[in-house]
């Protein structure tokens, strides 16, 4: 499986809603019983520091955990690891246009055996706290 | 009666976030997050890209929605890809997507 998107609101950031989102696909990934998953992950920070160090130091001390990543150490934490540079992955001036595959090996992957056909989906929920009531946020201008 | 059933008490400070799979009826409002989220950027995906992963691949499509507000305000979505993790990924999300 390739991760092709994820995004949150910017008023819903940093409350866990990427992480239970990611969740969800390690649920397809087991209950498919597809060997992993693959996605481009940004090196968003990278812009800050790109005069002074490689793509290659900086993500090492990523992985390493000695420097934070808005983007990547996150995914990391979730559990996906490094698994090679991409140069020239898209267009974005804050990653210096570099990607980083990173792969999520599912731990349930049995080979052959036959995934459940029937998939039960429950809506999970999550509480989250908002800095300002969520009524107040601004809808964007078009729907409602 | 029906009226304070339905209405959820505590979201103003609490809003509740379901994440649940993608209905067709979400994609123009993930194409509006989408400009949201990547203020500036003309790559982003749109509301027929959206529609068209939910048809090849319905099981890899999630949104996250603030119930209060009724709006999408997360999104993920996914491709089946047959990759072998011996080799490396170098194509660019362009040429993996098919340009989203």
């Amino acid at each position: 499986m390739y991760g092709v998107e994820s995004c949150v609101h910017p008023d819903y950031r940093s409350k866990g809603v990427g992480s239970k989102l990611m969740d969800a696909r390690f649920d397809v990934l087991r209950r498919l019983n597809l060997r992993g998953m693959i996605a481009g992950g940004m090196p968003m920070d990278y812009h800050k520091v790109a005069h002074e160090m490689s793509i290659e130091q900086y993500m090492a001390e990523v992985v390493a955990g000695k420097r934070f990543d808005t983007n990547l150490s996150k995914q990391l934490h979730k559990g996906f690891r490094m698994h090679n540079l991409i140069p020239n992955y898209i267009y974005d001036p804050r990653a210096c246009n570099y990607g980083v595959a990173i792969l999520w090996e599912n731990p349930d992957y049995v080979p052959g055996k036959q995934p459940l056909l029937k998939l039960v989906e429950k809506p999970q929920q999550i509480r989250v706290r908002l800095k300002t009531p969520a009524a107040s946020i601004p809808l964007s201008a078009a729907g409602t | 009666m029906d009226a304070i059933l339905t209405k959820p008490t505590q979201l103003n400070t609490f809003p509740e976030i379901v994440v649940m799979p993608t209905q067709v009826w979400h994609t123009e409002q993930m194409e509006d997050l989408q400009r949201t989220a990547y203020p500036g950027d003309d790559e982003y995906l749109h509301a027929e890209e959206f529609r068209s992963h939910l048809h090849y691949f319905p099981e890899g499509q999630f949104v996250a929605i603030d119930t209060y507000t009724d709006r999408v305000i997360g999104l993920t979505a996914s491709m089946r890809l047959d990759f072998n993790p011996a080799d490396d990924l170098l194509e660019t999300w362009r040429a993996t997507t098919g340009d989203g």
